[in-house]
C-alpha cells in the first residue's frame, strides 16, 4: 500500500570509458544524447494513487525499465525526486524501500527450493519459522503452486517459474510490487492466462503495482492508467478508454489499438465557427464536440494528419463525397472482415461486420475490387503537421 | 549395449586410438610409478638399483621418515606439519580474500576501479621471483624471518592479484538475481554469502585447491625465508637431501603428493556445471 510520486525524473547513463561516441544502435533510437550520456528518461512526472494498477507501454528501448528500476533503486535517479508515501526515497537502499520487483528472467535463486525462494525475503527480515510457513503458504495457494514447493526452479516449466517469482515478491506484502515485462518469455495461450491470472491476484492483494510491457493488449486490459513513453518522454498518460479515445499526439493514436489507426494527409477548415476536414474529395463536418474543443484553442484551417481508427471507416454506397479504395487483401475474421485497402497511395485498414443486425450477409469484396469509404465526424483525430491532437 | 560392428576401418582406428593413449600415459604415468617403486627400495641406494627398477623392496623408508631424522639432520615429520600449516592458512586465507576482490570487481562500480584492473593485469605478467629481494627486505623489517607466518601472508596476501578467473566466473551469475536479492532484502554480505557462493561452489574448491597446491609445492619462497632447519617445508628439506639419501627423497615425495590427492577426491565432486540451470531464462 503505497502511494508514489515522482517529479520530473531524469536519468542519464554516462558514456561508457570506451567513449564509444557511435554506440551501436543509439542513433535509430532516438534518445538525447549529451555530453553527459545517454537521456534514458526524462521529464517524467507522475502520481500514482495508493493500489492502482499503473502500466508503463512504449517501444523497446523508449526507457521503461529504466524507470522501473529506479523505483526499486536498482539505478540511481540522476535528477528529479521520487517520493514513496510522501518519503523522497532518492538515496535509499533497494532493501530499505519495501519494494518487490518480478524480473522478466524470473531471477529465482536456482540453488534454492520453490519454498526457500519464498521465504528467503522473510528470512531476511528475520521473521518466525511459523510466521514464514503461514506466509509462503498463503501465497503458494494464491498462486496455485503449492505442489511444487520442493522442487528446484530447474524442475518447473516457464509458467510456473513466473508464478515463483510472483509469489516470493508477493510474499511479503511489499507497498509496491514491479513487474518488468513478466509474461515475455511465455508463449501466447500461456500469456493470456497469466494474465487473466494477474488480473486476479490483483484484487487479494493490496498493494500498488506498476506494471512495464511493451505489448498494448497487456497494457489496455490490465491498468486502471496507463503511461505511454517515447524516447525517454511520457507520451500520455490516461486510462485505457482515454488514450484510446482521444490520443495526445500521432504515436500514441498509431501505438493504441489494433489494428494501426489510419491516418491521412488532409486539410483542416475553419468556417465561421464549424470545422470540416478534407481528404480527397471527402469533407466531413467535424461532431459539435470536437468543434468546440477546437475553437476553444483557436484552431485554424491548416494542413492536417487525419486519424481514422479501422473500425471507424464505413463502407459506402454512394460514390460522392466518399474515398475510392481499392482492396488488396481482405482477411475473414468470422464475425467482421478486415479489408486493407489503397486510397491513393495510403494504406488504410478497414473493419466491416460480415453481417448486419438481421443476419443477412453483407456484400464482400475480393482483391482489386473497388470500393466508397466515409467516416462520421465524431470519430476524426485531427493532427497537426508536428504530430500534435489539435484537441488538447 | 549394442557392440558396433567392427570394420577392419573402425578396427584399425582402435589400434591407433589406444595405442596412441597407452604410449601417452606411459609417458605420464612412469616417473610416477618410478617414484613410487624407488621409495620403496629396501636399501635406498641409487647403486642398488637393476636397470629402472630396486631389486628388493620395503617399506623401511616410509617409516624412517617418520622415526628416523638422522639425529635431527632431516625431521620430515616437522617439515611436514609445517607445510601443512602454511598450506592451509594459506588455502583458507587466500581463497577469502581472492573471492572477496573478484566479487567486489566483478559486481561493484567505483572510482579507480579500471586503473586496479589494469594495474592488476600488468603486475600479474611479472613472475614471481622479481620481487622476491623485496619480499626478504620487507620480511626483515616486520621480524618475520624464518617464520612461517610470513608464508602465509606473502601467499594470501599475492592471491589477489590474479582475480580474474573467478571475476569471470561471478560475471557468468545473471545480475538478475543479484538485484533480486538486493530488493528482497539482503544487504551486500547477505548476497555474497547466500547467493553467490552457494552458486560458485565449483570456482570455491577451485581457488581452494590451487592456493593448496601452491604453497604445498613452493620452493623458491620458503628455501629464501626460512632458514632454520626446523621451520623447512617439505619442499625446502627434499630439496636439501644429499644424492645417498635417494629412497628417502622418493618416499617424502610420494607421501607430500597424497594429501593433495585426497583434497582432490573431496573436492571434486562439487566442481559440475549448471548450477545455476533453472535460475533465468535466456
Ligand atoms: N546500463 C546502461 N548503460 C547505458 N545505456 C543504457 C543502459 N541501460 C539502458 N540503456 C539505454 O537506455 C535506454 C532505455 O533502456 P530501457 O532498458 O529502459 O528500455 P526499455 O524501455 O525497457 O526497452 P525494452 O522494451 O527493450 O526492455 C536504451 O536505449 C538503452 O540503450
Ligand atoms: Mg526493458
Amino acid at each position: 500500500m503505497a502511494t508514489l510520486r515522482f517529479r520530473n525524473i531524469k536519468k542519464v547513463y554516462p558514456h561508457s570509458e570506451g567513449k564509444k561516441k557511435s554506440g551501436k544502435g543509439e542513433k535509430q533510437s532516438g534518445l538525447q544524447v549529451t555530453d553527459q550520456g545517454v537521456v534514458a528518461v526524462q521529464s517524467f512526472d507522475l502520481d500514482i494513487a495508493d493500489k492502482e494498477f499503473i502500466v508503463l507501454v512504449g517501444p523497446s528501448g523508449c526507457g521503461k525499465s529504466t524507470t522501473l528500476r529506479m523505483v526499486a533503486g536498482l539505478e540511481e535517479i540522476t535528477e528529479g525526486e521520487l517520493y514513496i508515501d510522501d518519503k523522497l526515497v532518492n538515496e535509499v537502499a533497494p532493501k530499505d524501500r519495501d519494494i518487490a520487483m518480478v524480473f522478466q528472467s524470473y531471477a529465482l535463486y536456482p540453488h534454492m527450493t520453490v519454498y526457500e525462494n519464498m521465504a528467503f525475503p522473510l528470512k531476511l527480515q528475520k521473521m518466525s519459522k511459523e510466521e514464514i510457513d503461514k506466509k509462503v503458504r498463503e501465497a503458494a495457494a494464491i498462486l496455485d503452486i503449492t505442489e511444487y514447493l520442493d522442487r528446484k526452479p530447474k524442475a518447473l516449466s516457464g509458467g510456473q517459474r513466473q508464478r515463483v517469482a510472483i509469489g516470493r515478491a508477493i510474499v511479503r506484502s511489499p507497498k509496491a510490487l514491479l513487474m518488468d515485462e513478466p509474461l515475455s518469455n511465455l508463449d501466447a495461450k500461456l500469456r493470456n492466462q497469466m494474465r487473466s491470472e494477474i488480473i486476479k491476484l490483483r484484487q487479494k492483494i493490496d498493494s500498488t503495482f506498476i506494471y512495464v510491457t511493451h505489448d498494448q493488449t497487456e497494457a489496455m486490459t490490465l491498468g486502471d492508467r496507463i503511461v505511454i513513453m517515447k524516447d525517454g518522454f511520457i507520451q500520455q498518460i490516461g486510462t485505457p478508454q482515454e488514450v484510446f479515445d482521444h490520443p495526445s499526439n500521432l504515436f500514441v493514436a498509431g501505438f493504441i489499438g489494433m489494428p494501426q489507426m489510419n491516418f491521412f494527409q488532409a486539410r483542416l477548415t475553419e468556417e465561421s465557427g464549424k470545422y470540416f476536414v478534407s481528404v480527397e474529395d471527402c469533407k466531413v463536418e467535424l461532431s459539435p464536440e470536437k468543434e468546440k474543443n477546437l475553437a476553444a484553442r483557436g484552431v485554424t484551417s491548416q494542413d492536417i494528419t487525419l486519424g481514422v481508427r479501422p473500425s471507424h471507416m464505413v463502407l459506402s454506397d454512394q460514390g460522392s463525397n466518399s474515398l475510392s479504395a481499392t482492396v488488396d487483401v481482405s482477411e475473414m475474421m468470422g464475425s467482421e472482415v478486415h479489408f486493407h485497402v489503397t486510397v491513393r497511395d495510403a494504406d488504410v485498414v478497414v473493419i466491416a461486420p460480415t453481417m448486419d443486425p438481421n443476419g443477412n450477409h453483407i456484400k464482400t469484396f475480393g482483391i482489386g475490387d473497388k470500393l466508397h469509404l466515409t467516416f462520421n465526424g465524431n470519430v476524426c483525430h485531427v493532427f497537426d503537421r508536428d504530430g500534435k491532437n489539435l484537441e488538447f | 549395449m549394442k557392440k558396433m560392428k567392427l570394420t577392419p576401418r573402425r578396427a584399425a582406428d582402435h589400434i591407433l586410438t589406444y595405442t596412441l593413449l597407452l604410449v601417452m600415459s606411459l609417458v605420464f604415468l612412469f616417473p610416477c610409478l618410478w617414484l613410487i617403486l624407488a621409495s620403496l627400495s629396501k636399501t635406498g641406494s641409487l647403486y642398488d638399483f637393476k636397470g629402472f627398477f630396486p631389486s628388493a623392496f620395503s617399506l623401511q623408508t616410509f617409516i624412517d621418515l617418520f622415526t628416523d631424522d638422522v639425529n635431527g639432520l632431516y625431521p620430515y615429520k616437522t617439515w611436514f606439519f609445517n607445510t601443512l600449516y602454511v598450506a592451509v592458512c594459506s588455502a583458507l586465507l587466500g581463497t577469502v580474500l581472492v573471492l572477496l576482490t573478484a566479487y567486489v570487481m566483478s559486481r561493484f562500480r567505483f572510482n579507480g576501479r579500471d586503473t586496479i584492473k589494469k594495474t592488476t593485469l600488468v603486475l600479474g605478467m611479472f613472475p614471481g621471483f622479481m620481487g622476491m629481494t623485496a619480499v626478504y627486505i620487507i620480511m626483515t623489517q616486520l621480524g618475520l624471518i624464518n617464520h612461517l607466518e610470513s608464508l602465509i601472508f606473502f601467499y594470501a596476501a599475492t592471491t589477489p592479484v590474479s582475480y580474474m578467473v573467478q571475476k569471470g566466473y561471478f560475471d557468468s551469475i545473471p545480475a538478475a538475481l543479484f538485484e533480486a536479492a538486493r530488493l528482497d532484502g539482503a544487504t551486500n554480505l547477505e548476497v555474497f554469502l547466500k547467493i553467490t557462493l552457494p552458486l560458485s561452489k565449483p570456482m570455491v574448491v577451485y581457488t581452494m585447491l590451487t592456493q593448496f597446491a601452491w604453497p604445498w609445492s613452493d620452493v623458491l619462497l620458503p628455501k629464501l625465508l626460512l632458514k632454520d632447519r626446523n621451520m623447512w617445508t617439505v619442499a625446502v628439506g627434499l630439496f636439501n637431501l644429499p644424492e645417498t639419501h635417494f629412497a628417502r627423497f622418493a618416499a617424502g615425495s610420494v607421501f607430500i603428493a597424497i594429501p593433495i590427492v585426497i583434497l582432490y577426491f573431496c573436492l571434486v565432486k562439487n566442481i559440475v556445471n549448471g548450477l545455476t540451470a533453472g535460475s533465468v531464462k535466456g
